[in-house]
């Protein structure tokens, strides 16, 4: 909701046009870095330097994820991110429910500058 | 009443735990390190001020901190602008604003590693996609990383890419500004930059002085990026070319895990925490005039 719905209908059009034109540029700007990471996954090594640069290389290098996950013990990894994250989760969710209801509910001598300390992020 | 302080320190004692021991804990004993030469093969021995007066006579202590001025001054005001930019398009009232809000989030939730090692990439001179895209429209880029010059504004580049959170602020006190101000704006005559500059940003001010005080505490303590960025051919050489992307944190970290310099590092530590509190109470100071607060609070 903002000054765009005002004014004529041409000068509404030239204006949304203009901001579909600047989203899609930064939009651009943003995808590129994360197509480019995609697009260089399917290649080999030396077709990472090719120039100039072949989004879509042929033959596309579909076992470098094969290679990825089994070149290094990928599995063990996953396994140790969720022993790690699992517990914290859990205890946070618990935790945080259990400190929120204290600040909130009860007034003891620095329980306003503990709370604010609690919530930094 | 004394029961209820009892029932309150209880309920609350599982942060006050996790505080004292994790965090108050090991800064308090870091405050004492700081005033000891500590290896962490010998016991901490007392030197008392001699890590700080180094710290004043420590020439590369203050092109760290340059360094880290010059990324937090042209980093921060244009992460502002750009955040604000980006929120003021997706308050329009366009078609596809999920897909375009999450592609310029998508980065800001990307782990800072990863992004690292792409950026690498993309920053190449020769074979990077940045450069590639200059030459195309017949410009020679810069050796970015590798260039004591540019090093610098490659990173703040890179992190230009990671504004989405800010975006996001932004873009939610855009959409809280109540539209009756605006119309009653209209109304009385005031073009659209009239009504951006005199009812828009005051009432958006809070937000943006958030983003600017988490912006500039972020900044002044950027270290990931730097450290795998400009290390990754060589440990060691953290920091380079020629120091020039050798931030504070990054410092204080090859004193203490490189060097094992655990004093000296402990004092860096708390310079730089005097530093950050010294700026946000300077950044709280100057705003509370130019800060609009709705129901005249603060």
């Amino acid at each position: 909701m903002n000054g765009l719905n005002h004014g004529t209908a041409t000068a509404r059009v030239l204006r949304i046009g203009v901001v579909y034109a600047a989203l899609l540029a930064l939009g651009a700007l943003f995808a590129v870095p994360v197509l480019w990471m995609l697009s260089s996954s399917l290649h080999t090594l030396p077709d990472v330097f090719a120039q100039p640069y072949r989004w879509l290389p042929d033959p596309l290098q579909w076992q470098n994820y094969v290679r990825a996950v089994t070149i290094l013990p990928v599995p063990l990894f996953l396994w140790n991110t969720i022993v790690i994250t699992a517990p914290v989760m859990v205890a946070t969710a618990l935790s945080s429910a259990l400190v929120a209801y204290g600040f909130a509910r009860f007034r003891f001598p620095a329980a306003t500058c503990c709370s604010a300390c609690a919530s930094r992020p | 009443v004394k029961a209820e302080h009892r029932q309150g320190w209880l309920f609350v004692s599982p942060w006050v735990i996790g505080f004292l021991l994790l965090t108050a804990g090991p800064m308090v004993y870091s405050l004492y390190l700081s005033f000891t030469a500590s290896s962490l093969l010998s016991p901490p021995q007392w030197v008392g001020l001699e890590n700080y007066l180094r710290i004043y006579s420590d020439p590369i202590f203050y092109r760290s901190l340059g360094n880290t001025a010059y990324y937090a001054l042209l980093g921060v005001p244009l992460g502002m602008i750009l955040s604000l930019g980006l929120a003021l398009l997706l308050d329009a009232p366009v078609r596809g604003l999920g897909v375009f809000r999450t592609l310029f989030f998508l980065p800001s939730v990307t782990n800072t590693v990863a992004l690292s090692i792409l950026w690498l990439w993309l920053l190449n001179p020769e074979f990077g996609l940045l450069n590639t895209g200059l030459a195309a429209v017949g410009l020679e880029g810069p050796l970015w990383l590798q260039s004591e010059a540019w090093a610098k504004p490659a990173l703040v580049l890179m992190s230009l890419w990671t504004v989405g959170g800010q975006m996001i602020i932004c873009l939610a006190a855009l959409q809280g500004v109540p539209l009756e101000l605006k119309e009653a704006a209209a109304i009385d005559g005031a073009g659209p930059v009239r009504r951006f500059f005199a009812v828009t940003l005051p009432m958006i001010s809070p937000a943006l002085l958030f983003n600017f005080i988490m912006g500039l505490v972020g900044a002044l303590q950027v270290f990931t990026q730097a450290f795998v960025m400009t290390g990754g051919v060589q440990p060691g050489s953290e920091g380079g070319p020629n120091q020039s992307t050798l931030f504070i944190v990054l410092y204080i970290y090859k004193k203490a895990f490189q060097e094992y310099d655990m004093g000296y590092a402990s004092a860096l530590a708390w310079a730089l925490f005097v530093i950050i509190t010294a700026c946000t109470w300077l950044a709280w100071r100057v705003s509370k005039s130019r800060v609009h607060y709705e129901g005249g609070g603060a």
